[in-house]
């Protein structure tokens, strides 16, 4: 008999603010941990994309070569380059150590296609899909909006950079050559592409046509899961068998990658417009998820969800929309990103609350509560929006810290 | 001694040139040391033997380059950012200007090369090989080496002899002597001393004597006079350096050779004038040009007397020699010369010259042009001779006013084009078939078909009435059809199949038999014989058809020119103007999946496979093996489809989505085979899983003896929330069984083998840590207490096993013995939470399974689908249900707990539940299992 494994550890939360970092970038777009945790890096709206030590709460670097504010970043495995996608439709490989540029990719400078693709598919106001009341807003976004790169990825050995766009494509860019195009064009989905994320052979894009589509380089399938409402975000679960994404519904679906069955549904928080994180911790354990009222969510994995009732506590929702989420590193931290809107909506809160569209959070120490349904996290105890330094978004990123 | 030593000597070998004898008083010369023999160069710089190519070079740093320090570097140009012009060094860079003068090893001027250089310059080394041949060992061998070599005639006399020039004759047409004494004309005054008479006067006689007067020879080798003007400023006859200067004295010398030392036969033969003459009127030496410092000194004064310039202007005269004229010597006798000899070779052994010339080539002048005539040509219109209309061909010939009574004249000028080809037989002109039938579509071709069959049918109506009307099918028998459709066609027959007029070209066994068929049917053939063209296989009244379709289509033929057919090509490729390229696989209809998502009915019925290419390079990137290394294709694969096809507004799935679907169930059947190897954790030894095999296999066994009992499906389970609950689940399992049954083949045995592996290993793993909640878990704790002999060494079992070994132990007679600690060890995987519910959905009987499975398997997915429908509450009354019958069943053993689990609301059950399981800290694999689990 193989010897039972030693117990694991507790799953814990992040409940705990150790920083809060006042990135003076306008509105974060988003903020992201580098492979081992040990760094991060938020992109800013003012066209920045800035290096930090979160445990510090000390600026490493700026870099500065986006024509327009950063949408997502990413490190590669070794931490010697970055990679970035921005509005300004380009995908920018960088050079850590000196700051530079290594790569610019333009292939996403395309016109949006498709029929949803001009009618936006941005069923997102009304909710449930319907296009009524949409039409004539996304014609006007597809007229005014550039083909924003929203999502960068590079794959385990960081010679290939994924980047999901507006345009509907996903597109992989060789970093290893000089070629300007891209290797292969993933130009299945109908609409803007909200969320990319690699394993190790699968490309996994949630898109704004409510379709999460896993490619699989090993088999070369393509699957497609429909969800119907537009995804916001997908992710992996960290043993590569399920996947979760979460759409604007408000809702956060776990499903089984091999047969795309619902395992599992996660409502409570808010996501209505903007396009936010959701995370699966290392132990796959909980469930997180930002949300627009400015908490981070925190769900069981194998609790079912009934909605933000029971162990709730905290119902006053703020008065600003965005909140931003958030993502576990290491055993460490739920990171957040001032994120952006839904692809194909202005990265500007339509609604008209005042506040900041970017959101800043993220998290704090101490120990999970004990049980119950979702779990949220307030960032900075209070109201992390009021503390919006602009209009657009709230400047700052805070960090959280399991304990 | 001295006789032994002469003798030695005259047999000693002796090798190179003997020394010139010393003279006597003469010093021996030293020879001259190594160190000291140099060479030097044209400007006496010394040569020195080191460089690497022949002479070698001397640069000035002796055994370096350019300069002292050797190889000068050029200055380094990185070419990543500019290329450096690359600068080759050859070997002329290294070479001094007198290698590449004209006689330097790299003459850069232009040089004959052996091809067209002349021979002369070849003389010395032939003497060379003269004097070789005779010296060598063996002489003669050059000879030899003659016959071997490669003979080497410049390409220009090759050209000459092949138009019948001979060495040394001159160039140009065959002149005939015209011996004409120049006598001196009193009138001209003459420099210069006379010729000795004898020798000049006696070669004219003797020449005149011989000569033969109708014989032509071959002009004289001389050179050409030079007629160009003066252009510079030289003094006259200066010529700076005349290149022909050699040969000018050279033939000068021949001639003055030939003159003095000359036989009489020679002489005779030679028949010159000229050089009495010019002995007489020579002028003696060159005015200008030759330099002091000529080498040909000799030539300064040389004599060019002017016998070698005409006096008058003449007829070339013949040339000096033998050459040109070979033929007989002996025709002094002159009654041969009024033959006109044109032939002047050899003439053949058993040929003679014809006695008589051959009548001259008469030229006929050509005719003179009426006087109205104008050079203007009227194309009339050409009408196919077997064309029908042979009134209209007429009327036009009226109206052309060329009307022809002749039948012959009138069918030559008749012919078509294609006729005339065949007359003359030419090949047929490569192009398409000439009708236009060809170019209209199928339903305009039908049409004007059945139109003109009705005219024609009209018009022929009264010669075909004879129809045999005991026709059994559709057509008459072939035999009257064919008759019919012959006296229809007539005469057009003739040509019908003679030309390229393919009608079923698209099928080319059609057509071959469509020829066939004309073909016969022109030689009159009927009937039967005419069946024979048709396929066997077909069907009769497929025959009939066709062979009306090929009456047609003969009937139909006009052979129209084919001039027309010539200007147009086929074309190549197809236009694909409208077809479209289009993923092969579409998503499928969104509604369905909405309506699938709103029931929560997520799975298949959301989820689309495609087969997908990835990019060669992205596997490479991604280090992943390419899944089709055959395929070129990247992305979807795409297929052609019409543009405006109906198709491409329907979604219908093609047949190869299945296709697609069926190989992507494969691989995920196999996926599923090989998750548990994944999770190499929950492995246990080979030998273990060897020992569980024969018992999976009986529960397998079972399981489906249990499916086959149960096979009466009870769908209706609402009682099931209030009535009875033992047989519910049993009940459903194998409701879902045969449903999956209907859905697919049951999964390998395999297949069961890995999850009972895998989740005994889990159940061990993980059995100290739950112990609390077993209650919430009473059907399963159940079952697992009714399975735990087993699990000892499969550890579980599948769900379909212990619910059938539910079923039949619901009289609360456990059957098997229990463990306590193996069943708590088993409930920890028991699905307390339900997952999604949806209200307003029936209620079905919630399976709970024990939480072993490592993955999803098909007939997982299937009871998950199923178990959507349930709702909260019922779950919670069903649990509560549940327990109470756990309880009841084992009471005695978890009294304890039982206690403490009554004490605990129902509502907070689940979060409690929960709260357990977090603290648990569970792996996360094992976690996702459980909640996949959670469902079933």
């Amino acid at each position: 008999m193989a010897f039972p494994r030693p117990r694991p550890a507790r799953p814990e939360l992040p409940r705990q603010r150790v920083q809060s970092l006042q990135c003076g970038q306008g509105a974060v777009r988003a903020a992201r941990f580098n492979a081992d945790g040990n760094y991060c890096l938020t992109c800013g709206s003012d066209k920045t994309l800035k290096l930090w030590n979160p445990h510090k709460g000390t600026a490493l670097r700026t870099y500065q070569g986006h024509g327009y504010e950063v949408l997502d970043a990413a490190g590669s495995f070794d931490n010697s380059q970055i990679c970035s996608g921005g509005a300004d439709k380009a995908v920018a490989l960088w050079d850590v150590s000196t700051g530079q540029v290594v790569r610019k990719y333009r292939g996403h400078a395309g016109v949006r296609r498709g029929p949803r693709g001009q009618l936006g598919g941005l069923g997102v106001g009304s909710g449930e899909g319907d296009l009524g009341p949409c039409v004539r807003i996304d014609v006007l976004i597809s007229l005014l909006v550039p083909q924003k790169v929203n999502c960068v990825q590079f794959n385990e050995e960081a010679t290939v950079i994924v980047s999901g766009s507006i345009d509907s494509t996903v597109r992989c860019w060789d970093c290893r050559s000089r070629r300007p195009d891209p290797i292969q064009v993933l130009d299945e989905a109908k609409d803007g592409i909200s969320s990319v994320k690699l394993s190790a052979h699968e490309i996994l894009t949630g898109s704004v046509d409510g379709r999460v589509r896993r490619y699989d380089l090993r088999t070369g399938q393509l699957c497609s899961d429909y969800i119907g409402s537009p995804i916001t975000s997908v992710c992996f679960s960290k043993d590569g068998q399920c996947v979760l994404a979460a759409s604007l519904d408000s809702t956060l679906r776990l499903l089984d990658k091999d047969t795309g069955e619902l395992l599992g549904e996660y409502t409570g928080h808010r996501s209505t417009t903007y396009r936010l994180d959701c995370v699966l911790n290392e132990l796959d354990t909980h469930v997180g998820c930002a949300s627009e009222d400015g908490h981070v969510y925190f769900w069981d994995l194998l609790e079912v969800s009934e909605g933000p009732q029971g162990g709730f506590g905290d119902t006053a929702d703020p008065p600003d929309p965005p909140g931003v989420p958030a993502g576990f590193s290491g055993a460490q931290a739920a990171r957040g990103p001032g994120r952006g809107a839904v692809p194909g909506l202005p990265p500007r809160p339509a609604l008209p609350a005042g506040g900041h569209a970017g959101p800043g959070d993220a998290v704090a120490r101490g120990h999970l509560p004990a049980r119950g349904g979702p779990r949220h996290l307030r960032g900075t105890g209070g109201s992390p929006v009021t503390r919006g330094i602009n209009p657009h978004g709230d400047p700052a990123v805070l960090y959280w810290e399991l304990e | 001694m001295a006789e032994s030593s002469d003798s030695e000597e005259e047999d000693l070998v002796s090798y190179g040139s003997a020394l010139q004898p010393l003279q006597e008083g003469e010093r021996i010369k030293k020879p001259v040391p190594l160190q000291e023999q140099t060479v030097k160069d044209a400007k006496g710089r010394y040569q020195r033997f080191h460089g690497a190519f022949t002479g070698g070079f001397s640069a000035g740093y002796f055994n370096t380059v350019g300069t002292k320090e050797g190889w000068t570097p050029s200055a380094f140009v990185s070419s990543r950012q500019k290329r450096a012009d690359r600068t080759v060094l050859g070997p002329e860079d290294f070479m001094d200007e007198e290698d590449l003068s004209e006689f330097g090893i790299a003459p850069k001027d232009i040089t004959t090369t052996d091809d067209f250089a002349s021979k002369a310059k070849d003389r010395i080394k032939e003497k060379a090989r003269q004097i070789a041949g005779v010296v060598a060992p063996i002489p003669g061998t050059t000879a030899f080496d003659d016959l071997i070599g490669p003979s080497k005639i410049t390409v220009g006399v090759e050209l000459l002899r092949k138009m019948g020039w001979k060495e040394g004759q001159g160039i140009g047409p065959r002149v005939k002597r015209k011996p004409r004494r120049q006598k001196p004309d009193p009138t001209v005054k003459i420099y210069g001393c006379a010729l000795p008479p004898g020798l000049s006067e006696g070669s004219e006689d003797e020449e005149d004597e011989y000569q033969p007067e109708n014989v032509t020879f071959a002009p004289k080798d001389v050179m050409p006079v030079d007629l160009t003007p003066k252009e510079n400023v030289h003094g006259l006859g200066y010529k700076g350096l005349d290149p022909s200067q050699a040969l000018f004295g050279a033939s000068g010398r021949e001639h003055l050779n030939l003159f003095s030392g000359g036989s009489e036969e020679t002489s005779n033969l030679l028949g010159d004038l000229r050089h009495s003459k010019g002995r007489k009127l020579g002028i003696t030496g060159q005015a200008f040009g030759v330099g002091a410092l000529e080498e040909e000194d000799d030539d300064i004064y040389a004599t060019d007397t002017l016998s070698k310039y005409d006096t008058v202007l003449k007829d070339e005269e013949p040339g000096d020699g033998l050459y040109g004229w070979t033929a007989p010597k002996q025709y002094k006798s002159k009654n041969r010369s009024e033959r006109d000899f044109k032939y002047i070779g050899k003439v053949l052994a058993g040929f003679s010259l014809a006695s008589k010339p051959s009548a001259p080539v008469k030229i006929y002048p050509p005719p003179s042009l009426p006087r109205n005539y104008r050079p203007v040509h009227h194309f009339r219109p050409v009408l196919p001779a077997g064309n029908e209309s042979c009134h209209l061909q007429k009327a036009l010939e009226e109206s052309a006013g060329k009307l022809q009574s002749d039948p012959a004249h009138h069918s030559r000028h008749a012919l078509n084009a294609a006729q005339r080809r065949e007359q003359l037989g030419e090949t047929e002109l490569k192009g398409p078939s000439p009708s236009v039938l060809e170019y209209l579509s199928e339903k305009d071709r039908e049409r004007l078909k059945q139109v003109k069959e009705a005219s024609e049918q009209q018009v022929k109506a009264k010669p075909v009435p004879q129809q045999s009307p005991s026709s059994r099918f559709q057509l008459a028998s072939p035999e009257d059809a064919a008759h019919k459709w012959q006296t229809l066609l007539g005469g057009q027959l003739a040509n019908a199949g003679s030309s390229d007029f393919k009608p079923f070209a698209k099928n080319p066994e059609k057509q071959k038999r469509y020829e066939n068929f004309v073909k016969s049917l022109k030689q009159g053939e009927k009937g039967e014989r005419l069946e024979r063209f048709f396929d066997q296989n077909m069907s009769e009244w497929e025959r009939g058809r066709e062979q009306e379709e090929f009456f047609r289509a003969a009937m139909f033929y006009r052979s129209s020119n084919s001039t027309l057919s010539s200007r147009f090509t086929r074309a190549k490729y197809e236009d694909d103007v409208d077809k479209v390229e289009v993923p092969r696989d579409q998503e499928n209809d969104i509604d369905d999946k909405e309506t699938a998502v709103k029931m929560k009915m997520f799975g298949k019925l959301t989820r689309d496979n495609f087969e997908w290419h990835p990019d060669k390079l992205l596997c490479k990137r991604f280090n992943v093996r390419d899944p089709y290394p055959d395929s070129s294709v990247v992305g979807l694969p795409k297929v052609k489809r019409d543009k405006y096809s109906v198709f491409n507004f329907l979604t219908v799935p093609e047949p190869t989505t299945s296709v697609a679907q069926a190989t992507n169930e494969k691989i995920q059947e196999s996926n599923s085979l090989n998750k548990p190897k994944k999770s190499s954790r929950w492995d246990v030894s080979d030998k273990e899983k060897e020992k569980k095999d024969s018992i999976s296999e009986f529960i397998s066994l079972a399981r489906s003896k249990a499916d086959a009992q149960q096979q009466p499906p009870v769908p209706a389970k609402e009682e099931c929330g209030t009535g009875t609950t033992e047989t519910p689940p049993s009940v459903q399992v194998a409701d879902e069984d045969k449903d999956q049954e209907e859905e697919s083949k049951r999964p390998p045995m395999d297949l069961f083998k890995a999850i009972f592996v895998s989740s005994s290993d889990e159940k061990s793993s993980s059995s100290e840590e739950e112990e609390s909640d077993e209650e919430q878990q009473p059907t399963t704790s159940e079952r697992q207490s009714e399975t735990t002999k087993l699990a000892d060494v499969a550890d579980s079992s599948s769900s379909n096993l212990q619910e059938s070994v539910t079923a039949t132990t619901d009289s609360g007679i456990p059957s098997l013995p229990t463990s306590k600690q193996e069943l708590d060890a088993a409930e920890e995987f028991g699905p307390k939470l339900p997952p999604a519910f949806s209200p307003g959905t029936t209620w079905q009987q919630q399976t709970e399974v024990p939480a072993a499975f490592p993955g999803p398997s098909r007939k997982e997915k299937h009871r998950k689908i199923r178990e959507r429908h349930k709702t909260k509450k019922e779950r919670k009354r069903k649990k509560e249900k549940k327990k109470k019958h756990k309880k009841q069943k084992n009471k005695g053993k978890h009294k304890n707990k039982k206690s403490e689990k009554d004490s605990s609301s129902d509502t907070t059950d689940s979060s409690d539940s929960l709260s357990d399981m977090d603290t648990t800290g569970l792996s996360p694999k094992e976690l996702l299992r459980r909640l996949k689990q959670l469902q079933y």
